[in-house]
């Protein structure tokens, strides 16, 4: 076990490099580049800029400099945040995104893995049905409609808690909420429907057979094999949920990294995109490593070699 | 005893903190800039924070009318070319320095000095010389400015520009504190580092979060400075700013929704919608085969109700009728008249019809037309509408919708396009600004490649002519020469759209939408 | 609780004959299913609804009206009794002349008129009143004894908006019936690529397991970690705005998911007594992947199918949103839901329709969805 964790920790490396490199050539195809605005340039400053920023040089060359700046922990100028490096932009936002993402992960997990066990061992009942609507309206919802809705209920009507901002405990209650819905809401349908499936399972009969109390049945053996499917899905729910929402950002006006996912992109900010792509790749590697090794831990079956 | 005393000095103390701190001012603002050093700055937003940061030699006063700044007086030669400022004795930077005219000087020069690829160097070009350095073709310390002393700063210019005082005004014509920008490099912009001579100094910036700046005490009108501290928070989203207004988390929000107008009219004289320096257009490329025809293009803007598209599709902003927008300055009488605006909309329909039917072409008959433009609610909502009233005249529109900087790319790279939408907003208040579009040279900006050596011809002609009025004849004509041959359709005057919290006094909206912040002042209590 | 459960899963099947193909057995217990079938009919409901609504329905999805902008919506004919003053008003004054008087019947009004400028009138006028969208037949009559004066009569046109107008004066019940019909479509196939990729994928690479899966997942970790939306401004460039060719291309990123989840299921089923007495046995591993694996990953792959029509279709508004999706004057459910979150405060029914036509389909989806895992269950065979 501890032999394949080393392993797969080496193979990050390579991998992260085949990343980078596959969207350092990719992003050049797009059309436009990072100085193209309503207002455009005069093509004689255009040219001054890019040149400043190296951007007139051969292509292959670019990536060599961007390679070896990389290495030492250079991850070049933003094109849009120009007082600023990349790597400092992002690690001004980034302990935010995580903290959100973070606290939303973690009630969805609970509340997620809970409802969606109680429908299970419910099955076709009230409460069952009562869940899965929930659940359901909580998949439908996107984002953008729950967010501003409780900020309507809660910030302008009852004024109860802030409509934006971030440094204090009750100005992330909106967010994480807003964040953590339609997490819950597929966990719990994925929870219930692997629930069922493990109640099912020959070894939860047999035990069950046995008349061993439910709870114990269903604290130890059937919740062990129904989180895996569970934890297939949060291994890239999380990388997602902790690199932060472009959505949730712009409603509660959050400084997090969200949103530079999508406005990197759109502005052509060349280095945002490979830092945004680094932080989004070592994310997905290191928690899809940590899914696999608790494989192990919740299935002895599964063993790697 | 003591212990009273204790509590006396609690009491007065947190009565003394509780005023100190209620007093600052939250701005919201369009969003983060992109530097605060002001020579890479382009937007309006940016503008915003370097008008509070910096005086330069003139500025704007509360309703946007050009004042003097840390220049008390100017002499303009009689030829217009020689401009001499003097600048005041107690101007001063924020770490007490005396603002000499050798900060200017340094700071045009490295405004033109190719080295610094300043986005907006072009707007200074006036200045003697100014194009040639920023191209790389003459040496920098050529640039037509010079201090004579200490106070004294001579600014000469390539030909006699009626509208310089007020390109001065814009954040490219602020100073630099020489000595902090030569031994910090580009750290000179972090807070601490930042030395400013404005009515503001930076305190801290936090991104995607808030620019704090504080009352700056060396400010030479200091002490009719009233708001103490002032934070800038950006908003992505217009409809946060709206909902953080609503909850009372910001006094000011700089840009609204389109859709939460009607709403917003319940808070009376908080929503302050009024008309902006800028037009909203469609670009009709004149070298496609089918568009190249003017009377075509004639007839697709002849039958676009402009008035139908400002009251219900995109409410607050104005029917326009010519490119140079309304309020401008320079320009007495105004854009000339346009004849089929006066027409009835039947009529102009009628006619537009008629001319349509004369090329072959009939809602029976239709020809299809590439509209492009940028995604964005507002966008899609007006060319849906426009594509309903062109469907009339027998033109079927296809959409091409891109993000902006594909949008602005292929715009500029003049790739295959038909219709395109576009909107410039004032530099500053003159004709020129928008006239200038349509120059065949203007490789960057003539979205309609529309070369008309006439045209040309008359655009030099007002550049060189020093009487205002006889200069505002001629770009009347040639303002009414693209009118009639239509390579740009314009369709609104921009209105800014601004809310204002009632405990702020003295904002005054204006057709520059610039308000200092050192002309407000919170409401007193009581 | 517990008894409930038991006597489900042991309730004898009576369905169950010797010698039906799994696929049979499905049916008939999916059949018995109230909820599932149900479902079934409303899907089926909903995807007619899709393919002929629009046909039948009497507005076009792309008419404007341009004197209902925004319309409430309402059983009842517009244009409203209060409403046909204001629109005559307004048509008149572009036409420029005033109203004098107006007498409004049932489904005919009469205005008097007067010419502001000193001159006969127009006949044309009547133009003005027809292009009002609620009229029909106008005529004009103009006074002998003074031509500046006269009366128009016209026949007031009714038209209905049960889900009311949207911003640019379109019908939203037929919006709605031609997005349904769009993101059925843009589901269904981004599903489908999704959903044979990452089950075939998943399923391989879980059984072969080794070093051969461990390639395959860190091609899967690569593809994860690529900027989507860079991504999808390259296939537009490639492929214009074809949404189906993009649709099909983002079926290939979403099988990303479901190739992980397939894998893990694998992996754990392959520790299962059948499937290595399978192996014991000699059965090729083709095969064992054909019969004991994909049948008994039906469940999870069929719930997780469930999550992932919804997040497609949200997904394309996303695209759309940028510019990139379905283009106007097409609409799709997620652009109706993003554009009615817009303008959820001040017309909320813009949000409401969109949105519960969304949820009445994905909770039709649902408990199919369900019902088919139970269906599909060998356990419960």
């Amino acid at each position: 076990m501890l032999n394949y964790a080393f392993k797969r920790i080496l193979t990050i490396i390579p991998t992260l490099f085949a990343i980078i490199t596959l969207t350092f050539f990719l992003m050049r195809i797009a059309p436009g580049g990072p100085f193209d605005e309503e207002r455009p340039l005069a093509p004689a400053v255009l040219e001054n800029i890019q040149a400043s920023y190296g951007l007139n040089k051969p292509l292959i060359e670019q990536y060599f400099i961007y390679i070896g700046n990389l290495l030492q922990g250079d991850m070049g100028p933003s094109f849009v945040y120009r007082d600023k490096r990349v790597h400092e932009v992002l690690a001004e936002g980034l302990p935010i995104s995580i903290t959100l993402g973070g606290t939303a992960l973690l009630l969805a997990l609970i509340i997620g893995v809970f409802l969606g066990s109680i429908a299970a061992l419910n099955q076709n009942k009230k409460t069952d049905v009562f869940i899965v609507t929930f659940a359901t309206f909580g998949i439908t919802t996107p984002n953008y409609v729950i967010a501003p809705i409780l900020t309507l209920i809660f910030a302008l009507t009852f004024s109860i808690l802030p409509a934006t901002g971030w440094g204090s405990p009750s100005q992330m209650v909106l967010p994480v909420v807003s964040l953590a819905l339609p997490q819950i809401a597929i966990v719990t349908r994925l929870m219930r429907g692997s629930m069922l499936e493990a109640l099912k399972s020959d070894h939860i009969r047999t035990a069950r057979a046995y008349g061993l109390p439910i709870t114990h049945v269903v604290g130890k053996h059937a919740m062990r094999s129904a989180l895996l499917p569970v934890l297939s899905y949060l291994g890239p729910a999380a990388a997602a949920l902790m690199t932060g929402s472009i959505v949730i950002e712009q409603i509660f006006n959050l400084p997090g990294i969200g949103r530079y996912f999508v406005t990197s992109a759109l502005n052509r900010d060349y280095t945002m995109v490979m830092g945004t792509v680094i932080i989004v790749a070592t994310l997905v590697l290191v928690f899809n490593l940590i899914v696999d090794l608790l494989y192990t831990v919740l299935d002895p079956r599964v063993r790697y070699d | 005893m003591r212990l009273s005393y204790f509590i006396t000095f609690l009491v007065v103390f947190s009565f003394w903190f509780s005023i100190a701190s209620a007093q600052i001012f939250y701005r919201g603002n369009d969003g983060d800039p992109e530097t605060l050093d002001h020579h890479g700055t382009s937007t309006t937003s940016e503008g915003r924070l370097m008008d509070d940061l910096y005086s330069g030699l003139v500025d704007f006063s509360e309703d946007a009318k050009v004042i003097p700044g840390t220049a008390e007086r100017w002499d303009i030669s009689p030829d217009g070319l020689t401009y001499t400022f003097y600048l005041r004795d107690d101007a001063l930077w924020s770490n007490g320095d005396s603002v000499t005219a050798h900060d200017f000087v340094f700071a045009y020069q490295r405004l033109m000095d190719p080295l610094t690829a300043a986005k907006y160097a072009t707007l200074l070009y006036p200045i003697k010389n100014a194009e040639k350095v920023n191209l790389g073709q003459l040496s920098v310390p050529e640039l037509g400015v010079r201090a004579v002393d200490n106070k004294t700063l001579i600014i000469q210019l390539e030909q006699a520009t009626p509208y310089f005082l007020e390109q001065l005004t814009h954040q490219t014509g602020k100073p630099l504190h020489q000595k902090s920008v030569e031994t910090l490099g580009d750290q000179f912009v972090k807070p601490g580092n930042l030395v400013t001579n404005g009515a503001y100094v930076l305190d801290s910036y936090t991104l995607n979060s808030r620019i704090v700046m504080t009352k700056n005490e060396y400010f030479y009108d200091a002490e009719n400075v009233s708001i103490e501290e002032l934070h800038f928070i950006p908003f992505e989203d217009r409809s946060t700013c709206v909902r953080a207004w609503e909850a009372g988390e910001v006094h000011v929000c700089s840009d609204l929704p389109a859709q939460d107008l009607e709403r917003l009219r319940v808070y009376e004289d908080s929503l302050r919608i009024v008309p902006y320096l800028g037009t909203y257009y469609y670009a009709l490329n004149t070298t496609d085969e089918f568009l190249s025809d003017p009377e075509i293009r004639r007839a697709m803007s002849m039958v676009i109700d402009r008035e139908f598209l400002s009251e219900e599709i995109w409410p607050g902003m104005i029917p326009a009728q010519s490119l140079v927008p309304l309020g401008i300055n320079n320009y007495p009488s105004g854009s000339p008249e346009t004849d089929y605006f006066n027409m009835s909309m039947l009529d102009r329909e009628d006619e537009a019809i008629a001319i349509m039917a004369r090329k072959g072409i009939s809602k029976d008959r239709p020809v299809t037309v590439e509209l492009m433009y940028n995604s964005g609610e507002n966008h899609k909502n007006t060319a849906t509408a426009i594509a309903d009233m062109w469907s009339e005249i027998g033109i079927n529109i296809t959409y091409k919708i891109r993000d902006a900087a594909a949008h602005y790319a292929y715009l500029r790279d003049l790739g295959e396009v038909q219709v395109a939408r576009a909107g410039w907003i004032g530099d500053y208040s003159d004709p020129y600004n928008f006239l200038f579009l349509l120059e065949s040279d203007n490789t960057g900006f003539n979205y309609a490649r529309y070369n008309n050596p006439e045209y040309d011809s008359l655009m030099d002609k007002a550049s060189n002519e020093l009487d205002l009025s006889k200069r505002a004849k001629i770009l009347q004509q040639a303002e009414k020469m693209i009118m009639r041959a239509t390579p740009f359709l314009p369709i609104f005057y921009y209105s800014s759209f601004t809310l204002v919290s009632p405990e702020i006094e003295n904002w005054q909206s204006n057709v520059m939408n610039k308000n200092p912040t050192r002309f407000l002042s919170f409401k007193k209590s009581g | 609780m517990t008894e409930t459960v038991l006597t489900h899963d042991n309730k004898p099947s009576e369905g169950v004959v010797k010698g039906r193909s799994l696929l049979d057995t499905a049916l008939l217990r999916l059949k018995r299913n109230r909820a599932a079938m149900v479902s079934l009919w409303v899907i089926i409901g909903m995807t007619l609804a899709a393919i002929i609504g629009p046909a039948v329905s009497t507005h076009s999805y792309d008419e404007v009206y341009n004197h209902f902008v925004g319309e409430k919506p309402s059983i009842g004919a517009y244009p409203k009794q209060e409403q046909i003053t204001p629109i005559t008003e307004r048509a008149l004054s572009r036409a420029r002349v005033d109203m004098e008087d107006i007498n409004i019947s049932k489904d005919n009004v009469k205005i008097s008129v007067v010419n502001r400028k000193q001159e006969p009138l127009d006949p044309r006028i009547t133009r003005y009143l027809m292009r009002a969208d609620i009229f029909q037949n106008v005529s004009l009559e103009i006074l002998k004894a003074d031509p500046q004066r006269g009366v128009i009569s016209a026949d007031i046109k009714p038209l209905r908006f049960l889900m009311g107008t949207d911003q640019n004066g379109r019908d939203l019940l037929t919006r709605i019936l031609v997005s349904l019909r769009i993101s059925l479509m843009v589901g269904a196939l981004a599903t489908g690529v999704a959903l044979i990729i990452g089950v075939t994928y998943g399923a391989v690479s879980g059984f072969v397991g080794g070093n051969i899966d461990n390639l395959m997942m860190r091609f899967v970790d690569l593809l994860y970690s690529l900027p989507f939306v860079f991504f999808v401004i390259l296939l537009v460039v490639f492929f214009g705005n074809n949404i189906f060719l993009i649709f099909i291309a983002v079926g290939c990123i979403q099988w990303l998911d479901m190739a992980r989840i397939v894998r893990g299921q694998t992996l754990q089923l392959k520790q299962q007594e059948f499937v290595q007495a399978s192996e014991a046995l000699g059965v090729n591993q083709g095969n064992i992947i054909k019969r004991h694996i994909i049948p008994n990953l039906a469940g999870t792959v069929v719930v997780y199918m469930t999550l992932l029509i919804p997040r497609v279709i949200l997904l394309e508004s996303f695209l759309s949103f940028l510019g990139l999706g379905v283009q106007e004057p097409l609409t799709s459910l997620g652009v109706l839901i993003a554009e009615g979150a817009r303008y959820m405060r001040n017309d909320p029914y813009l949000l409401i329709f969109p949105a519960l036509t969304m949820s009445i389909l994905l909770f039709a989806l649902n408990f199919l969805g369900d019902g088919l895992r139970d269906a599909l269950d060998p356990k419960d065979r």
